[in-house]
């Protein structure tokens, strides 16, 4: 009797073992076709100098490591846009979350049509970045630009905002004002969940404004913080079309990018595909965010209030 | 959302609105000030846009002093029409985005309920494994991507769906985001209400479709509204995938206004641009408490 009523049991289990994996089939089917084999055939590639994977069955292939040996040792295109792309990442983060919360705070306070005021300030997040590109060039980019021109019929001596030093701030700077108002929003959802009492609790304690925020509103809204630093700084890392539309990698790979060179690599090396550099490049650059993104978790991890758990 | 109503109520500002002092009425001014001037600052794209779409050459887009934009040159927008094959790019654009959307959200809520609902052994590993791979780059994938994509013809293809369908069929795997977003919303609600329906001889699908969600219209919602931004606004992929002017989506055709020589008509191109940003700006002032809403559950509780 016992034994049968086990076996009707383990059957259940079993159908709900089957169950499970047809409901995730969606996710497998993906994840293998196009997560894991590209992955894998990336990784395949990388160790040849292939420019076509057909030439894989026409003539055998040369394995070498020489594909990571030239990234390290020649290409210096490649290290400096592992370079701009940490400055960008780190400047874009920090940059970021200091708006947002600067904008949260302004938008937390209680007044008269703050929805409306929010939806203004969230609506340049929406813009898509092909159209950004185009209002962002027209305002600043060379003497053909609003901005130039002011400065000259005003007889300033204006900057130029997109030369060799300028281009990567610049483009750190206009993100961030694109991000900023998508960002405030979530900032602005976690200073609302912070307790009311223990604000007042540090009031009648005799904490000042400022007192108040480090110690009381920065630790609550923590957790906010980092799930939008993590984010943040994996996409920063892997940063393409906002950069690329606006100054295309350069004046001379100031503001070039890692996932550019990437694909700048792929589409044209004197003339021919080079696919395999390509794929190798990609792989550094996968194990570069791993590792940083890792670290990065890790340091966050220590400083991060989660509530109560 | 209850607590954030609560913390509104109790505020001092709303406590003390009936006998305000000279200093709070001028700290209220203050920030009254900056909240416009901040506000406006970020609006001022849109203007821009809106400013220079309506000028009558090129030249007087970026001209200072500033030129009154005239509705005279409405024909600008004529032309942006004809230049960026408006209509075509748009009906690239909508099917691009619905398939895409659709396959990626229903994805999501199938994953999500067997992760949620199915718990065995082999739950925890393969959910880590999930969650992992929103840390995959997608340029490692990319460039093996396009090329079997090549390799099988679909570059090539003659036809123009099979040609659009690399940026539409990933989309099956769903979003490791929402996946952990719906999986999340789905512990919420409780088991004993799947354990009753199935008594009465309800199927797991029919429990998913008959009493999850309905229980998860809101955040579905948001993943749809998000999911359309995102398509709507989309370059990367398709700049690698599209060639064909013909199949070019809005985010492409955009670029079309680099004439032969050399210049932009940069007003067509700004209204261009006004058309391609309309309905996302619709989209958010009528969807305005499902955009702010959605951001705030997802990223409090994550």
């Amino acid at each position: 009797m016992e034994q049968i009523v086990l076996n009707k049991k383990s059957e259940r289990e079993k159908a709900r073992t089957r169950k499970f994996f047809l409901f995730i089939s969606p996710w497998i089917i993906g994840f293998v076709v196009f997560s894991l084999l590209p992955m894998i055939l990336s990784l395949i590639l990388s160790f040849t100098w292939g420019t076509k994977i057909t030439t894989w069955t026409s003539t055998p292939w040369e394995y070498s490591f020489k594909n990571y040996v030239y990234i390290f040792t020649e290409d210096t295109v490649f290290l400096r846009s592992v370079l701009n792309t940490f400055v960008y990442a780190v400047l874009r983060v920090v940059g970021g979350i200091f708006v947002a919360t600067l904008l949260a705070l302004l938008y937390n306070n209680d007044i008269f049509g703050k929805r409306l005021f929010r939806t203004m300030a969230y609506a340049t997040s929406i813009i898509p970045v092909s159209a950004a590109s185009v209002i962002w060039i027209a305002l600043l980019k060379g003497d053909n630009s609003l901005i130039q021109r002011m400065f000259v019929t005003l007889g300033i001596n204006g900057i130029d905002l997109f030369t060799k030093t300028t281009a990567l701030p610049t483009v750190v700077g206009l993100d961030i004002f694109c991000a900023a108002g998508s960002t405030m929003i979530v900032v602005l959802a976690a200073l609302q969940g912070v307790p009311r009492e223990l604000e007042e609790a540090a009031i009648i304690d005799g904490a000042g404004r400022i007192k108040r925020f480090w110690h009381v509103t920065v630790p609550m809204i923590s957790s906010g913080l980092m799930f939008i630093s993590v984010t943040g700084f994996i996409g920063a890392l892997q940063t393409y079309a906002q950069v690329k539309l606006l100054t295309g990698g350069g004046p001379e790979y100031a503001t070039i990018t890692m996932t550019m060179t990437v694909i700048e690599r792929y589409n044209a090396l004197g003339g021919k595909l080079c696919l395999g550099y390509a794929c190798s490049q990609a792989w550094i650059i996968f194990i570069i965010i791993m590792i940083f993104t890792r670290i990065y978790m890790k340091m966050l991890d220590k400083k991060v209030y989660y509530g109560d758990e | 959302m209850e607590n954030v109503k609560i913390a509104a109520n109790t505020s001092p500002v709303q406590f003390n609105k009936k006998k305000l002092t000279p200093s709070q009425i001028a700290t209220k001014t203050v920030i009254y000030v900056v909240t416009i001037l901040i506000s406006s600052l970020f609006f001022l794209p849109f203007l821009y846009m809106v400013y220079g779409s309506l000028q009558s050459t090129a030249d007087t887009v970026v001209t200072w002093p500033l030129v009154a934009p005239s509705l005279k040159n409405i024909g600008n927008y004529a032309e942006a029409i004809r230049v960026m094959n408006f209509f075509n790019s748009l009906k690239n654009t909508l099917i691009i985005l619905f398939s895409s959307t659709l396959l990626q959200v229903a994805s999501s809520v199938l994953v999500a309920y067997g992760f949620a609902r199915f718990r065995n052994k082999y739950t925890e590993p393969l959910f880590m494994l999930l969650l992992s791979t929103m840390m995959l780059p997608w340029i490692v994938t990319m460039v093996p991507s396009y090329v079997i994509y090549a390799e099988l013809g679909f570059i090539s293809s003659s036809s123009s769906l099979v040609k659009m369908s690399p940026l539409i069929i990933s989309a099956i795997s769903g979003s490791a985001y929402n996946i952990y977003m719906l999986r999340n919303f789905m512990r919420g609600i409780p088991k004993s209400i799947d354990e009753a329906a199935e008594i009465d001889g309800c199927s797991s699908l029919g429990i998913l479709i008959k009493i999850l969600i309905p229980n998860m219209k809101p955040i579905i919602a948001t993943m749809l509204i998000f999911a359309v931004k995102g398509g709507w606004s989309a370059y990367v992929g398709p700049s690698i995938y599209i060639t064909d002017q013909n199949l070019y989506p809005l985010a492409l055709s955009i670029g079309l206004f680099q004439g032969n020589n050399s210049s932009t008509e940069l007003h067509w191109q700004m209204a261009g641009c006004t058309l391609y940003c309309l309905p996302l700006l619709v989209l958010l002032f009528s969807a305005q408490k499902v955009f702010m809403r959605g951001i705030v559950t997802t990223s409090v509780k994550g």
